[in-house]
């Protein structure tokens, strides 16, 4: 017996020599050295500059004075921010969304919809659905984030999540922290079948928690092994559920507006469930309902857009149009708005800030909170908590929804969340601090592996030497006898540019698939009149004007004309 | 002076009004149409924390206390409005030709503008009423236009009796029989989906009592479908039909006999009128519109005079509006009934007051003015059956809900962000009922084009 263990133990090291002897051929060393950098390790606390040592995914020590061992990859971080890696506390991240059936699946007879019609499927779990090589996983990773906390797409309830790491591991497998996290719901109806509405939802819930209840009751009455007990029916959908009416595993219930929030609180009363308010946009009305219950919310980052009103206030004031041509000043008297519409607009833009305030409101109530990418852009989503920070959320209580708050929501406090020995090595590289509104993010570490954000040139190709692109050209496009005028805007940004076309109207569009050859320049745009319309737009330039073409989704193919108004000529 | 009321209003509204607030308020010198007990000139009444606490002359309050001046002005109760799809976000829950199970109180939308439309026609309370799309729909919640909560809560006239909504005839005959292939395709089947299902709750009863007593060693699985019917079975739920054809509200009376129901109001009920003496005998009430017929092949057989017959034949009868358009004008409806009828003014108001709060449940607390009931008031200008009557204050709990001159003009209380105005081209939707809502592109146009539309 004794022998036996000791042959079990050798074994083992032997094996494990043999790993660490493979992952050495790889030539890829797991630890790090990173010099030099401002770190922030906590929430609240200063920035010092200070080095890193990483050692097999973890952190190993962290000070101004420390010296990398010979087996230690320098990483020369000068002077970049560090700060714990972001942690999305729900998305779908690696999960395709599923293509819209066109057909509405033909069920037998309407109202017997069986568990999975009515999009009741608390067995589905997250990790079966996850591709490792989605692309979602690296553009999350690429705004900062190093775990998710993954849900499988679905209805009612949707199913239970797994929280992965944001790895590019082969196998989805290698991504898991952990597995059967939480169960997600949401009021959404089913697809042609019962329930069709809110109420239809609200009422299936009551029923199917009941019953999860009662086969639970019913299988302790079984266990006692009494006589008159016949075998309980076997419900996997309760089954699954089960931990959830234990208290056992927490139901982020997705409630986008206060409307949803007072709805769902309502059931949770009712049930004694453990809840968490999911992907909320506005929820100010029940804040009070919120409070009182105790309940943990993520917020999403996905902002309403931000009015073109404004967008013009400020673009007058910072260019100082003071040779805006006359011809547009009487234009804009002719558009101007009436009382009436000014109300409304008003009112629009208070709501608007409203819903930039909603973290800064969480934060004062002392609410527990998050941020959930379930319905949000990465790239976008740094600019949308730099907007909740300016309408009244404390730089400390951002940090916090972005790390150590999802991380003890996820009981992950003791490894993520903080940079601090021990911990795990995940962290994001900021070239300036994190709330400056130019801050990029350099690199991403997740669990002791780098990734360089690598940076891209926007356009394609260079203009010629004559041609001076970056500033301001005035357009003009005739499209059957309607004038349309507004103007292009190029940016130098690193090696490439970027554009806007901003109409006279205001409305302003990026310009994608920039491509830049000698005096050629070409690009695609995104209008939207009544119905997105794509323009393919391509311009020749002689010095300080340009004539081109502009094609129009089907409409056909219109002269685009313009001439340099603003910037180095 | 409109900045600072403006100004006022927002300090209102962003504070959070989560619990529904009670009034203190003295209306002074009016003419108060009490409904139970006749006219009273230059009275005034006295509201304290949300109850009616006097109604005579002279009368004071506690120092401080808001004073509307009525002279020459008209004080009635708060109009109840017995069918509405108002507040609510969800109406028809077309899945099944029984769906007891969904309660439309369980989506109410506390923003809809609707509400504060409602009250500029002095309607405090109404009945949310879910569709008619199911021979047996879903409960219904009557709702107090607490307008300005934003919490859905708030809303729910807290004691108010459960009720449901059943529908007769050409409604679930189409959207089950014809758009599904299932029971109902006739109006045979209607009568047999009732029988079917309360029958089925009987049972369903019985095995739930059978555990509760032991007989059952193991818990039956929960039905909340077949809960909900045989709570109506227990008497416990007021029963809402819609209906149009007398043969029908006699087959429905015949089941309700069949199985022990008694209280039911029948509602529409355009041929109530052939069936008068019936109603009157089983104790059935009526809730009808003034003068609104032809919109399908059911509702040809009708006459304006139809609230008048029923009232003159002993059967409690209300007007009602189904639409967020005529409940802002419920007091004219009522109005019609003098000159198609020749009803007394205090009959004619019964059928937007009293009446719809019996047929409610609610007729101990609203219905009429008298002393230690809610403060639910509507003053108008001109008598409120003259053609010429225009409402200007609407109360509910003694709270001033709607004030014609001083209420800013966007009562919005939510706005959307994102919203694009338009405003070169504004979109009229036509007026209609309400009670085919969410069903009827489905049922025309076909399931496909209700998700283009609707996305889901």
């Amino acid at each position: 017996m004794q022998n036996r263990r000791i042959l079990w133990m050798v074994l083992f090291v032997f094996y494990g020599f043999c790993l660490k002897a493979q992952e050495y051929k790889s030539g890829v060393t797991k630890n790090y050295f990173i010099q030099n950098v401002w770190l922030t390790t906590s929430p609240g606390t200063e920035a010092v500059l200070t080095s890193v040592k990483v050692r097999d995914g973890i952190i190993e020590e962290i000070g101004p004075g420390i010296k990398p061992g010979f087996d230690y990859k320098i990483i020369k971080a000068d002077s970049q921010y560090v700060y714990a890696g972001f942690i999305d506390a729900m998305s779908h991240t690696g999960i395709k969304k599923e293509e819209d059936k066109k057909e509405t699946p033909k069920l037998p007879s309407r109202g017997l919809a069986n568990y999975e019609q009515s999009g009741i499927t608390p067995q589905n779990n997250a990790l079966a659905n996850i591709k490792p090589k989605d692309s979602s996983i690296s553009d999350l990773r690429k705004s900062g984030f190093v775990l998710s906390h993954v849900f499988p797409r679905g209805r009612m309830i949707a199913g239970n999540s797994t929280l992965i790491a944001l790895n590019d591991a082969e196998h989805e497998d290698k991504l898991v922290v952990k597995n059967n996290v939480a169960m997600q719901a949401s009021f959404t109806p089913a697809n042609g079948a019962s329930p069709s509405t809110v109420i239809g939802v609200i009422a299936r819930f009551k029923e199917f928690y009941q019953n999860t209840g009662l086969a639970i009751d019913n299988e302790a009455r079984f266990a006692k092994q009494n006589l008159g007990h016949k075998k309980p029916e076997y419900v996997e959908e309760w089954q699954a559920m089960a931990p959830v009416y234990k208290k056992l595993m927490p139901l982020y219930f997705v409630t986008p507006k206060s409307k949803d929030v007072f709805r769902a609180v309502e059931l949770q009363k009712g049930m004694g469930f453990q809840m968490v308010l999911a992907d909320v946009q506005h929820l100010q009305p029940a804040i009070d309902k919120v409070k009182a219950g105790g309940y943990a919310v993520l917020l999403s980052p996905q902002l309403p857009e931000e009015q073109k009103e404004e967008k013009k206030e400020k673009g007058e004031k910072k260019e100082g149009q003071a040779n805006a041509d006359a011809g547009r000043e009487e234009a804009g008297k002719a558009n101007e708005r009436t009382e009436e519409e000014k109300g409304l607009e008003k009112r629009k833009k208070e709501k608007w800030q409203e819903y930039l305030a909603q973290a800064a409101l969480l934060e004062k109530n002392n609410i527990s909170f998050a941020f959930s990418m379930a319905n949000a852009k990465p790239a976008d989503f740094l600019k949308s908590i730099r907007a909740m920070k300016k309408a009244g959320l404390s730089e400390k209580a951002a940090l916090s929804a972005l790390t150590t708050t999802p991380a003890s929501m996820l009981q992950i406090a003791g490894q993520y969340g903080t940079l601090e020995k021990g911990k795990s090595a995940s962290m994001v590289f900021f070239d300036k601090a994190v709330w400056d509104e130019k801050a990029i993010i350099k690199q991403v570490m997740v669990d002791g592996q780098m990734y360089v954000n690598e940076e891209k040139p926007k356009s394609e190709g260079k203009p010629g030497d004559g041609l001076k692109l970056e500033g301001e050209w005035s357009y003009t496009v005739d499209v059957q006898g309607q004038v349309e005028t507004g103007r292009f805007k190029f940016v130098k940004e690193g090696k490439g540019y970027s554009g806007t076309s901003t109409s006279d109207a205001n409305e302003s569009t990026p310009m994608e698939d920039l491509i830049i050859d000698g005096n050629k320049v070409t690009f695609k745009l995104m209008i939207n009149s009544g119905q997105p319309t794509p323009v393919t737009v391509e311009l020749t330039f002689t010095n300080d004007s340009y004539t081109g073409n502009a094609t129009i989704g089907e409409a056909g193919s219109f002269v685009v004309k313009g001439s340099k108004t603003n910037g180095p000529k | 002076m409109i900045k600072a009321i403006n100004f006022i209003w927002i300090i209102l509204l962003t504070l959070p009004l989560c619990v529904a607030q009670k009034g203190d308020v003295l209306i002074k010198g009016g003419t108060v149409l009490t409904i139970s007990q006749g006219v009273k000139e230059k009275t005034d009444v006295l509201v304290l924390n949300g109850k009616i606490a006097g109604i005579g002359k002279n009368l004071q309050g506690p120092i401080g206390i808001k004073s509307i001046d009525a002279t020459g002005l008209y004080v009635m109760p708060g109009i109840i409005d017995a069918h509405s799809h108002i507040a609510i976000d969800a109406v028809n829950e077309a899945s099944h030709p029984v769906t007891a199970e969904v309660n439309v109180g369980e989506a109410i939308d506390p923003f809809d503008i609707a509400v504060y439309r409602a009250l500029a026609g002095g309607v405090t309370i109404s009945h949310a009423m879910h569709g008619s799309a199911n021979a047996i729909g879903g409960q219904c919640q009557t709702i107090k236009h607490r307008y300005g909560n934003m919490d859905p809560e708030t809303y729910k006239m807290e004691g108010a009796p459960r009720t449901i909504k059943f529908a007769l005839g050409e409604n679930p005959i189409r959207v089950h029989g014809e758009g599904q292939g299932i029971v109902p395709r006739t109006r045979m089947g209607v009568e047999q989906v009732f029988r079917s299902a309360f029958s089925e709750a009987r049972v369903y009863r019985k095995s739930q009592n059978d555990f509760k007593s032991g007989l059952l060693a193991m818990a039956p699985a929960y039905n909340l479908r077949m809960e909900t019917l045989a709570d109506i079975l227990d008497g416990k739920i007021l029963i809402h039909c819609h209906s149009y054809r007398a043969d029908e509200i006699l087959m429905l009376m015949n089941v309700l006999k069949d199985f022990g129901v008694k209280k039911i109001c029948f509602q529409h009920v355009n041929e109530g009128f052939k069936v008068a003496p019936e109603l009157a005998a089983f104790g059935a009430s009526a809730s009808v519109f003034a003068d609104w017929w032809a919109y399908k092949f059911e509702v040809y057989y009708s006459t304006a005079y139809n609230a008048a017959i029923l009232t003159k034949n002993g059967v409690v009868t209300s007007i009602n509006s189904d639409s967020d358009e005529l409940i802002r004008h419920l007091y004219h409806e009522a109005a019609k009934t003098q000159k198609y009828g020749g009803l007394t003014d205090d009959e004619a108001l019964k059928l937007i007051t009293l009446n719809p709060a019996i047929q409610l449940g609610i007729d101990t607390r609203v219905g009429s003015l008298e002393p230690g009931k809610d403060g639910d008031i509507a003053i108008f200008e001109g008598h409120p059956l003259s053609v010429y009557a225009i409402p200007q204050y609407t109360l509910v709990d003694g709270k001033v809900v709607f004030d014609r001159k001083n209420d800013p003009a966007d009562m919005r209380l939510d706005v959307d962000p994102d919203e694009k105005f338009d405003f070169k081209f504004y979109e009229r939707v036509a007026e209609r009922d309400k009670c085919m809502q969410d069903v009827t592109e489905t049922l025309f146009f076909g399931q496909q084009y209700h998700n283009a539309l609707h996305g889901h």
